[in-house]
């Protein structure tokens, strides 16, 4: 599809995504974090996202087109896959219901808004119908999968899996939560640079990607070093029944799938090359994750209430992974817009929680339409 | 699951499941409220407790979680964060349980079970 969406595809887009939002959250909640001031931090990210994301993905998409961009997506530990087409785009539309709503004399959104907003929609169509192999849109319409691997990408893992033992399960196990522990820390609460794949092939492989062992606000306090960058697990899972939500975290039937998991791959990256590692590697990404999480929990602790805000309103508002796919990596440094930095910085850190975050009990359609002028 | 003893033991919530083993779980509640109440925990004070908390994040909870045996989370869903964590580590743990304000939990024997597809909890009658 080469055209614009017209009026009518940009509003049954805009309920698409109500519908996907409302079951993420459903299972999600709006949690808060005896860390982080969740909810405030992420009204705040998706005001900036709304000021900065616009501009942002036009720049990116003078070096990429959103359909080459849905495509550098499609490989192993591919760094767009840390935040996901659907929480960008996601989080712009909620910025930009929050500003409708905001009774203020900035509650307008000026004349530009349809086209931006088309623009928005026009972008997450043209990527994700090249970035999924089954060309659905949102993972709910794929049966909770997420297919994006080539064939001739998953023919390269044969030959780099091995078995493992019950001893190799629980250590790997342990590594995972581990990690997924330490990227909560140094992603604020958020989920960032944790993202699972598949399933494919008859072994139902699902692979687990953790994009950046050393990412988010919180990454600079680190003056330790992971063992590798990232690290993709490759995980056979047989007969287990896995689900995928649509910012990638699995679900598996039954939970405990990691005692009846035989065979795995281990895998990072050098360039565009992916690499097997050996099994030794999950002992030492372990022994990082877990100095890592001391010392980034009591860096976090030491935070203020304003710069816990900050931190988490950057990792929300971040598009560094698409300025880095086109390889832009510095027209871009994560930052508050001015609006955001005068107005809704402030704002949030007085009110706490934005008014949309209680709609999701009360409209069908959690999303404005444009107005359709072409009939 | 019905096990001897359970008669002594009254149901006082019940939430969504995040991961639970095979057996039902008992301990001695701690529960915890802010970061500071965490930071100023010293060694041993949560080993082996069944955690109460009301917030369903997971970053504050960190230094903690390999030590404790149970978590009852009163908010949140199992795609919660704490409920993700946990599942990983497989720590058992109840999200979005509704519990009786008026009743102190605190250094009271709970036991934590699975029943018709949801996490019970339940405290120990005291005498």
């Amino acid at each position: 599809m080469s055209r614009t969406l017209s009026t009518d595809e940009v509003n049954r887009l805009l309920i698409a995504f109500s519908d996907a939002a409302k079951q993420l959250i459903g299972r999600r909640t709006l949690l808060e974090s005896h860390m982080f001031p969740v909810t405030t931090y992420v009204a705040t990210g998706l005001y900036n996202l709304h000021e900065i994301g616009y501009e942002a993905l036009r720049e990116v998409t003078e070096s990429a087109s959103p359909e080459e961009i849905g495509r550098l997506g499609r490989r192993f530990l591919s760094r767009i896959n840390q935040k996901t087409h659907f929480s960008i785009i996601l989080g712009y539309l909620v910025g930009r219901e929050q500003r409708l709503m905001d009774e203020d004399e900035y509650s307008t959104l000026g004349e530009d808004d349809a086209e931006q907003t088309r623009f928005m929609l026009n972008f997450f169509h043209k990527a994700v119908s090249n970035y999924r192999s089954d060309g659905k849109l949102f993972v709910a319409d794929g049966n909770g999968s997420i297919p994006i691997l080539p064939e001739e990408a998953l023919e390269g893992l044969n030959g780099s899996m091995f078995s493992i033992d019950e001893e190799a399960r629980v250590s790997l196990r342990r590594t995972m939560a581990l990690l997924q522990a330490y990227l909560f820390l140094s992603n604020c609460e958020s989920r960032g640079n944790v993202f699972s794949h598949g399933p494919y092939g008859k072994n139902n492989l699902i692979i687990r990607e953790f994009t950046s062992l050393k990412s988010g606000p919180l990454a600079d306090y680190l003056e330790i070093s992971p063992p590798v960058k990232n690290l993709a697990v490759v995980l056979e899972l047989g007969g287990m029944k896995p689900a995928l939500d649509e910012v990638g975290t699995l679900y598996v039937d039954p939970p405990d799938y990691m005692d009846h998991v035989e065979n795995i791959g281990l895998f990072t990256t050098s360039g565009s090359k992916i690499e097997p590692l050996p099994p030794s590697i999950s002992s030492d990404v372990s022994q990082f994750a877990q100095r890592a999480q001391k010392a980034l929990f009591y860096q976090a602790a030491k935070l203020d209430d304003r710069q816990k805000i900050v931190a988490g309103a950057l990792q929300y508002s971040n598009l560094f992974p698409y300025y880095e796919a086109v390889g832009e990596p510095d027209a871009f440094t994560p930052h508050l817009g001015k609006r955001c930095q005068e107005i809704d910085l402030p704002k949030m850190i007085s009110l706490r929680i934005h008014p949309f975050f209680n709609k999701f009990g009360e409209k069908p359609n959690l999303f404005t339409p444009l107005e359709n002028k072409e009939r | 699951m019905k096990n001897d003893g359970e008669e002594l033991f009254v149901k006082v919530g019940r939430g969504a499941v995040a991961y639970f083993g095979k057996q039902p779980v008992e301990g001695v509640v701690k529960e915890v409220e802010t970061l500071e109440d965490i930071v100023a925990l010293t060694e041993g004070e949560v080993h082996g407790k069944v955690l109460l908390v009301k917030k369903a994040g997971v970053t504050g909870l960190i230094p903690i979680l390999p030590e404790i045996k149970a978590i009852v989370c009163t908010t949140g869903g199992v795609g919660s964060h704490l409920a993700i964590l946990t599942r990983e580590f497989g720590i058992p743990c109840i999200v979005g349980v509704k519990l009786d304000p008026n009743i102190s939990y605190d250094g009271r024997q709970v036991r934590i079970n699975v029943e018709d597809g949801f996490g019970e909890v339940s405290l120990r009658k005291e005498d």
